[in-house]
């Protein structure tokens, strides 16, 4: 018998065995869509009751039932007198909306803990989308670009409307103005979220000298955060909406001339996922795409972009947070040296995260950064996020806490009188 | 190009599904959030893993990427070294060392599995903290030594589901399980007792390199990936 013959009878196994492990395309929770719920009893803080609101969009981005979009957005207005935090999440790879998966899971243990420590009515809206292809853990790590390709393909006309939908609902119709929306998605869910997003913010750029601004060149965007936690998209993406931002002359600031975050890329330092995995990845997909080098303006030769970079190549195979020329901030110990070079240049400490025992992070401006957008592209310390995946967990709540309570509209502690919030405008000088 | 094949099979099913209209209430009942499976937050965060998510830790185990190209490397090896010289070379031979090696290393998982679940192990580096035990230090360490240390205690003493820290009857087990099946088909000069221990203690080896590996693979990822270059700007 012939070495294939002899195997033929295993293979054959392997192969009933993968297809039959398939996870079909469907949607999950067209039935109940809004979920009341208390936490997981193992949860590791703990939590109060919440509300879990799911919307799933299927493998070509349409939603499946824009039923749970009205759901969704019902119960964020039937808890607008109760100044409600909206937090939405989309989620990554090899995750969907079904109870089998762990962005389900930490999502609830994180949304009944932010409900207990800021004792708000906290929403949460789980944006589900096909991101888990098979149930056999090593065919898994294969559906990579199948789903990036999906993660590409689904931020379409559904998509932005849903968020378009669910910010105005949160924060543009919030009679008492002290409803927050904090937008978060990771790893492949952070590419879906930015490809959305930056559509809907381009948009509301360019709408900014119309009647629809707060004063000429201003206005306040409908929403308090948007983080993308580990992303696994090529920085391509961000490059483009730096780009226009860096045009425009955008900032995000208070009237007292705070700057804050309008977009925040977090990145682990122990992410290998995305600092070494992805670039391998698209390194194996090179041959689908044309990338070009950089060119100097009304020129025909070959200049470095305006953040030093000389090719597409560079923005292809690494994520924003790891390419280094889009890094606006560190966060650090004191002692860290890139923390040490940006207080050495004078750079002013923009936040504190305090993990207790000692454990004080610093969030500084990069010394010498090229990226002085309201889009923060920064890498984190494995103190907040080890890795990948472990990403719920009290540590990553408390830097993004920093963050938030650097925001006077955002008002997680108290529910008293709100000076005026964060507005991008634009700088005269641009 | 198989698992390609799949990936590509698998994008496409499609299921029916009950469509029912959705509304909304407006005296919300809250309820408990439905009992978590084996999804891969519930197994790193549960405190305390029960007989059914350990079998699903052990699942996952059977068919994994390092469980794969790691039999490949080490069939490679032996063949190139042609032991046992009694098989063949070529794709007959490389398919036999493959495949006893992949199931020598499923033997070790099922050994480990079925005793660390009598033995009421947590097959976890780090169990999370169980409110109910009254002492617990099974978290991350830092520093080298405290590090390396750690990983290598892992493989010989391990935390039970009823707070306490014993000897981890599991990977020895597991050890003994991947020696001794090989008896099975080892051809006859080589297949002894005394070789199926040698067995034994290489796979026992290979549990305290992987764990010694698992500790810094970040480090070493993280080395590696700087090598690659990180989108600096030029000066």
């Amino acid at each position: 018998m012939s070495a294939i013959g002899r195997f033929a009878p295993a293979l054959a196994l392997v192969l009933a065995g993968a297809l039959t492990s398939c996870i079909s395309n469907r949607p999950y929770r067209v039935t109940a869509p809004v979920l009341h719920e208390t936490p997981p009893l193992y949860c590791p803080a703990g939590g109060a009751h919440y509300t879990l609101s799911f919307i799933e969009f299927d493998d070509m981005g349409e939603l499946w039932d824009p039923g749970e979009l009205q759901s969704a957005i019902q119960t964020i207005r039937d808890a607008r007198d109760q100044a409600p935090l909206v937090v939405l999440f989309v989620h990554g790879w090899k995750n969907n909306a079904s109870d089998k998966s762990g962005n389900v899971s930490g999502f609830r243990c994180e949304l009944g803990s932010i409900a207990a420590r800021y004792q708000r009515n906290v929403i949460g809206v789980y944006f589900g989308w096909r991101g888990d292809i098979t149930n056999v853990q090593f065919f898994k790590n294969f559906t990579f670009w199948n789903r990036i390709n999906a993660a590409t393909r689904i931020p379409g006309a559904h998509m932005t409307d849903a968020i378009v939908t669910i910010m105005r609902e949160t924060k543009e119709n919030d009679r008492g103005g002290e409803a927050s929306l904090i937008l978060v998605g990771h790893s492949f869910g952070g590419l879906v979220l930015e490809r959305a997003v930056t559509q809907a913010l381009v948009e509301r750029i360019e709408e900014a000298d119309t009647a629809t601004s707060t004063a000429a060149g201003e206005f306040r965007f409908p929403a308090d955060l948007v983080v993308f936690l580990n992303e696994a998209g090529p920085a391509l993406q961000a490059k483009q909406l730096l780009d226009t931002l860096y045009r425009e002359g955008a900032e995000f600031s208070t009237e007292a001339g705070q700057r804050d975050p309008l977009l925040l890329s977090l990145t682990s330092k122990g992410d290998t996922a995305t600092h070494l995995a992805f670039p391998g990845g698209q390194a194996l997909s090179l041959y689908k795409v044309s990338l070009r080098k950089y060119l100097a303006t009304g020129s025909d030769k070959a200049a470095p972009d305006e953040f030093g970079i000389a090719d597409q190549r560079t923005y292809y195979l690494h994520t924003a947070a790891n390419t280094d020329a889009l890094q606006s901030h560190v966060i650090g110990r004191q002692d860290d040296p890139a923390v040490k070079a940006a207080l050495a240049e004078g750079k002013a400490i923009y936040a504190t995260a305090d993990l207790g025992g000692g454990r004080k992070f610093l969030i500084v401006p990069k010394a010498a950064a090229r990226n002085t957008t309201p889009y923060w592209i920064m890498q984190m310390p494995v103190e907040f996020v080890p890795d990948h995946s472990t990403i719920f967990r009290p540590e990553f709540e408390a830097l993004l806490i920093a963050f938030l309570d650097k925001r006077p509209d955002m008002m997680l502690r108290s529910k008293a009188a709100s000076p005026p919030g964060p507005r991008l405008r634009r700088k005269a000088s641009h | 190009m198989l698992v390609l094949w799949i990936t590509v099979v698998c994008s496409g099913q499609t299921a029916v599904w009950e469509s029912a209209t959705s509304g909304s209430s407006a005296q919300p009942v809250y309820s408990q959030s439905p009992e978590p499976g084996c999804d891969a937050y519930t197994m790193q965060e549960i405190p305390r893993l029960e007989f059914k998510r350990k079998a699903c830790a052990y699942r996952d185990q059977l068919l994994t990427g390092s469980a794969l190209f790691g039999a490949a490397f080490f069939a490679g090896i032996a063949q190139l070294q042609n032991d046992p010289s009694e098989w063949p070379q070529g794709a007959d031979g490389f398919g036999r060392r493959f495949g006893v090696r992949y199931a020598q290393g499923m033997a070790k998982s099922t050994g480990s599995f079925l005793f660390g679940a009598l033995d009421h192990e947590d097959p976890r580096a780090h169990p999370p903290a169980n409110l109910f035990c009254a002492s617990h230090d099974h978290g991350p360490k830092t520093g080298f030594w405290p590090r390396t240390g750690s990983a290598l205690l892992r493989v010989v003493w391990v935390h039970r589901d009823n707070c306490t820290d014993g000897i981890a009857f599991s990977h020895i087990a597991g050890a003994l399980s991947s020696g001794f099946i090989g008896m099975a088909w080892t051809p006859p000069p080589g297949n002894t007792i005394g070789q199926a221990f040698a067995r034994s203690g290489t796979a026992f080896g290979g549990d305290v390199a992987a764990s010694v590996f698992s500790e810094f693979q970040s480090d070493i990822f993280g080395v590696v990936s700087r090598l690659f270059g990180r989108g600096k700007a030029k000066q």
